[in-house]
This record gives C-alpha cells, sequence and structure tokens, in this order.
C-alpha cells in the first residue's frame, strides 16, 4: 500500500480505505463508530475524528506537560496511537470518547517519559494544590466539555467561548461579532441547551 | 461571569429547563478555555509537501506586504473592509495575557489572492486605546514562542478597532500569534 501521509512517523494509507462517512445519510457518527471506521483502516474517519478532538488532546496535554511546544507534538503521538490501537476497540467496553481520553492520555505520558526534558511552565494553574483524584477528575471534565464545544456550530461557538473565556457581557459580543443582541441570546440559549445534552453525564 | 446567568438566557419559562442550563453555564465557568491550535496542526498532514514559492518571488511579496503595511501605517490604519465576496479561510481568536488581560481579537483570514497574499481582518477590543499615532500595537506571528515575523501595525481606538492587513508568508512555519505595543516584545494577546 502506498504510504505518502506520516503522522508522528507512522504511515497511513494515501487514499482512504472506504468513504462510509458519507453512506450514513446526514446522521452525524458517532466518536466510537468512527473509531472503528478508523480500525478497519478508513483514513477519512481519522480526518474526521482529529477535527473533532484536535482541541481537546491539546488541552489534555498542555495540562500534562506545561509547555506549548511539547504538548503539540504530544497531540501528533496520541493520533498516532490513535490510528494504531483503533482495532482494539470495543464499544461493548464504553463510549468511544472514553476509549480516546485514554488512549491520548497514555500517549502523552509515555512520550514525556521517553523526553523527559524539563518543562517551562507549571502543568495547569488550576490544579495546583489539589489530589491526583481531583486532578484526574478536572481533567476528564475539561476533555468532556472541550469534546462538547467543538461539536457546536460554527455560529454559536464564538458567542459560548467569547461569553465565558473572553470575559464579554452579551452586548459586548453582539458587537464583536456584529450581530443584533437578540441573536447573540438565541444563539447562546441554544448552545447552552445543545451542550446539556451533550454534557448529560456531568450535569447530575 | 458567576452572577450573569440571567443575563444571557433570560426568559425561559420552564424551571427545568432552565436548571438543565445553569448546570451547563456552572460547569463551563469550571473548565479553562479549549487552546488555540496552530494553523499547521489544524489538519492531517497534506499527503503533497507545500509547495514553496521561488525564493525571489517571495522576496517581492515580502516588500509588497511591507509597502502595504507602511501604506496602511503611514495612512492612521485600515478600518473596515473585506469585500463581501471575500471568504474567510480560517479564524484565529487571541484572549489578553499579562497586562493585556481583558483584551480579546478574531484574525480572520481571508481565502489566499491571485498575488499569493494572505488577507486578514483583525477585531481587537479591551487593550488600552492608542494615545497617538507613534503608540502602535503589532501583530506577530510566533515560532518556538519567540516573535518571529511581523504582519503589520495599527492604532487601536476606544471599543472594537478592526484593522484589514495583508501577508505573504505561508502559516505553517509558524506555531502562533501574538499582538505586542511599541517598545515592548511582551505579548499583550496571544493564542
Amino acid at each position: 500500500m502506498d504510504a505518502a501521509l506520516t503522522i508522528a512517523g507512522r504511515s497511513l494509507p494515501r487514499e482512504a480505505t472506504t468513504t462510509t462517512i458519507g453512506s450514513m445519510g446526514s446522521r452525524e457518527l458517532t466518536d466510537g463508530e468512527l473509531i472503528e471506521q478508523i480500525g478497519a483502516g478508513d483514513r477519512v474517519a481519522f480526518e474526521e475524528l482529529y477535527r473533532r478532538y484536535t482541541r481537546p488532546v491539546l488541552g489534555l496535554a498542555l495540562r500534562k506537560l506545561g509547555d506549548r511546544g511539547r504538548a503539540e507534538d504530544a497531540l501528533q503521538d496520541a493520533f498516532a496511537a490513535i490510528w494504531r490501537s483503533a482495532r482494539s476497540y470495543d464499544p461493548a467496553r464504553g463510549a468511544g470518547g472514553a476509549w480516546l481520553y485514554t488512549v491520548a492520555r497514555n500517549a502523552i505520558v509515555d512520550g514525556f517519559r521517553r523526553r523527559p526534558d524539563p518543562v517551562a511552565d507549571l502543568p495547569d494553574q488550576a490544579d495546583a494544590g489539589i489530589g491526583p483524584g481531583e486532578q484526574a477528575e478536572a481533567s476528564w471534565l475539561s476533555w468532556r466539555v472541550h469534546r462538547a464545544i467543538e461539536g457546536l456550530p460554527e455560529h454559536e461557538r464564538p458567542v459560548i467561548e467569547l461569553a465565558y473565556w473572553g470575559g464579554l457581557s452579551q452586548s459586548e459580543v453582539a458587537e464583536f461579532l456584529q450581530v443584533p443582541l437578540g441573536t447573540v441570546k438565541t444563539r447562546t440559549r441554544s448552545a447552552l441547551a445543545r451542550l446539556a445534552d451533550q454534557l448529560e453525564g456531568e450535569l447530575s | 461571569m458567576k452572577d450573569r446567568f440571567d443575563d444571557l438566557v433570560d426568559d425561559i419559562e420552564d424551571p427545568s429547563e432552565r436548571e438543565r442550563l445553569r448546570r451547563v453555564h456552572e460547569l463551563l465557568l469550571q473548565v479553562a478555555p479549549p487552546p488555540e491550535v496552530p494553523h499547521a496542526l489544524r489538519e492531517l498532514p497534506a499527503e503533497e509537501p507545500v509547495r514553496l514559492l521561488p525564493q525571489r518571488r517571495r522576496f517581492t511579496l515580502a516588500l509588497t506586504a511591507a509597502a502595504l503595511v507602511a501604506a496602511a501605517f503611514g495612512s492612521g490604519f485600515l478600518l473596515g473592509g473585506r469585500s463581501d465576496d471575500a471568504s474567510v479561510f480560517r479564524t484565529v481568536s487571541m484572549a489578553g495575557v499579562g497586562e493585556g488581560r481583558g483584551g480579546f481579537a478574531s484574525i480572520e483570514i481571508l481565502e489566499q489572492d491571485e498575488a499569493g497574499n494572505w488577507p486578514m481582518v483583525v477585531r481587537l477590543r479591551g487593550l488600552d486605546e492608542s494615545r497617538d499615532r507613534d503608540d502602535y500595537y503589532e501583530l506577530w506571528l510566533t515560532k518556538g514562542g519567540k516573535l518571529a515575523d511581523s504582519c503589520g501595525r495599527f492604532i487601536l481606538d476606544d471599543g472594537v478597532t478592526e484593522v484589514s492587513l495583508s501577508v505573504p508568508y505561508g502559516f505553517k512555519r509558524y506555531d502562533g500569534w501574538v499582538v505586542t505595543r511599541r517598545g515592548s516584545d511582551k505579548p499583550l494577546l496571544s493564542t
């Protein structure tokens, strides 16, 4: 098989071996379904999974490593591990998101052990002073929230990011995005409802 | 932000739905923002390496861009701007750091033009207004965490300032964006 594309030194097929994403009609494949297709060598599925999880994986690597350059290296290590390991995914043993979290976290930690350079900054200021169990819980929560954010429509995601992490009021978001205030409120409510659907397990 | 839930979603009649959204609101307050992903990592590696422009053409483009930036700066700054038919290639968000905390910017990178330049529209808010024309801010591309290439200088108004810039650089060589103020290389906004 031609192997023109590599990630972290691992070869991926030049062409997708299947194009099953489109064959499912308008329904979006779950993460687990994508992993199963990746396990069968589907590069298109891998690209879709990469799109969904780039920011969650990079965020996880940043929390673990505290250094942006190393985190970006770890991002590639993590996706190489996902590509390699996808065949071992068993949907009966858990959801795709949890499997990805485990594989990515292990790849990030393994990469750190192989290249134990001193980190530039503290791993995660928010984690300072809390125990390992709480850190793990916070890390998992961030992973879930970041993944859910990536699932928002393009017109809703900036509204949430500006309001919660840009520190803008609704009026300021409206001014910044040059849309009416009512539109910002509608998009915010819609986005929160979508996130609530996605994060059902975290809300109880 | 903690007390702004009512402002965010006024008028939800169903108490259970209101409570559900409030719990999401509280979750969002607990987590750090998702990181901005460098352009080079946004997609899986291309099947063919990006073809670099011939050296001479790159030099010409760099001169052209420098002239454009100088012209923009000389006339104050470019406001407004992009043509309606220009489509956005990528949007990058920047947040305030250090003395710029509270600032925010978005960079809309438009499709590459025929000359090979990347036009972009930068919107900024929350940084101190420029005192005069010499008190300029500068947008940089970074590499290895250091300032690498300037994308242009501009003066900030109170409120939202919109600046149009154009650069010839291939973004894959860089790993981030920062905004600095004249006389300092400390980032005020960063990806």
